[in-house]
């Protein structure tokens, strides 16, 4: 039962593991937005009319903090669908 | 002769959408049945308005319109010893189109008006410039209003092509270079508004501003708020579009109730969220670049 692990395989193996590891970056806009949308459900329950407004507030800031794990979905799709590596695999005896 | 205008218009962004999303590239675009692709990232139709060849033995040439070819796995290859091309895509000729269908809108919108409405049309007209004149009022001040069409437009750009995908297309906004161009544009407007206020030596102040050693990082936030601008709305439409395709790809023939309801997230709320951020900090970065306090007038002292 002996298998040769080419280059190749290699270098996509790496490819699949490193898009997967970028995409535990998206744990940091989860744990984010959740306080920040706890703490916009208190300003609520403290001012009701001015509902509208956390709202709004609530939204933009949950789109400007999303930004980064957008970045690390990016660089995964990056790795996956362009192989950036693919032309400099020299394949050596 | 002038009511001809707009459907004028749309007649010839559908025509010249049709060439390049139509025209034959190949093999790619035709669906294999001996399993399933998804064909969200898949490709694009492309035309090359120009290229510039050099040939083998070092002359060089200029092709005009010349189709790109694709190989099986859908990805683009040109011919050998293209120095130069200047590409037009399926996602800009489906720009046009969402720009045809907006402005075909809003010009039906404003025809009319009378001093007290009284009609529907009229409400929503006004309803319309009112939310994009609060908006900039709001986020720029009161110099800034003539900044307002130009906010409503790029809001309602990037909100009808990524409502797009809800009719089967691939939305416009899901192609980088569409965002990047809105997000150079924003770049553009800042320079400008700096050294309009400011003049240059107001623009060369401000990237000193607060301490002079923060030069570089100055320098440096110029390039990444645009392009942070881009990769945010980017990178959300492109999320929204894979997954749509992945649930509707998983149930096959199931798609019935699902997808719409999940699509009302990802797809609707994405877009018009995307949309707002989008043109909000457009406004707080072309505001956020008037220099007029750095540069203090002699008539002042």
């Amino acid at each position: 039962m002996d298998f040769q692990v080419t280059a190749q395989g290699a270098v996509l193996a790496a490819e699949v593991m490193g898009a997967g590891i970028a995409m535990l970056a998206n744990l940091g806009p989860g744990l984010g937005e959740g306080i920040s949308c706890s703490k916009a459900v208190e300003a609520v329950g403290r001012q009701p009319e001015a509902a509208g407004v956390i709202t709004r507030t609530l939204i933009i800031g949950d789109a400007i903090c999303e930004t980064s794990g957008i970045y690390a979905f990016i660089f995964a799709l990056l790795i996956m669908f362009t192989h950036p590596f693919s032309g400099q695999i020299n394949i050596t005896a | 002769m002038k009511k001809l205008i707009p459907l004028l218009i749309v007649a010839l962004a559908l025509g010249l959408a049709s060439f390049t999303a139509f025209a034959d590239a190949g093999s790619a675009g035709e669906t294999k049945e001996e399993g399933r692709k998804i064909e969200i990232l898949g490709p694009r139709e492309v035309v090359s308005v120009f290229r510039v060849v050099e040939d083998a033995d070092g002359g060089r040439r200029v092709e005009f319109f010349k189709k790109s070819h694709c190989d099986e796995k859908g990805n683009l290859i040109d011919d050998e010893g293209v120095v130069f091309k200047f590409n037009l895509t399926t996602s800009v000729t489906a720009q046009w189109v969402m720009l045809a269908i907006a402005g075909t809108l809003f010009f039906i919108l404003g025809k009319d008006l009378k001093i007290v409405p009284t009609g529907k049309k009229q409400m929503l007209a006004e309803w319309i410039v009112g939310f994009f004149r609060g908006m900039v009022k709001d986020g720029m001040g009161e110099k800034y209003l003539g900044y307002a069409p130009y906010i409503g437009g790029v809001f309602c750009l990037s909100m009808f092509s990524s409502l797009s995908s809800l009719l089967g297309m691939r939305s416009p906004t899901a192609d980088i270079s569409i965002i990047a161009g809105w997000g150079a544009m924003t770049f553009i407007l800042v320079q400008i508004n700096k050294i309009k206020t400011g003049g240059v030596i107001g623009a060369g102040k401000s990237l000193l501003q607060p301490v002079a050693p923060l030069l570089p990082i100055n320098l440096l936030s110029e390039i990444t708020n645009p392009l942070s601008q881009t990769f945010r709305h980017f990178g959300n439409i492109l999320a929204g579009t894979i997954i749509m395709g992945v649930i509707y790809f998983a149930l096959h023939y199931f798609a019935v109730l699902v997808p719409a309801v999940l699509s009302l997230y990802f797809d609707i709320f994405g877009a018009v969220i995307q949309a707002y951020v989008f043109t909000t900090l457009i406004t707080v970065y072309v505001s956020g670049a008037d220099c007029s306090a750095l540069v203090k007038k002699k008539s002042e002292a």
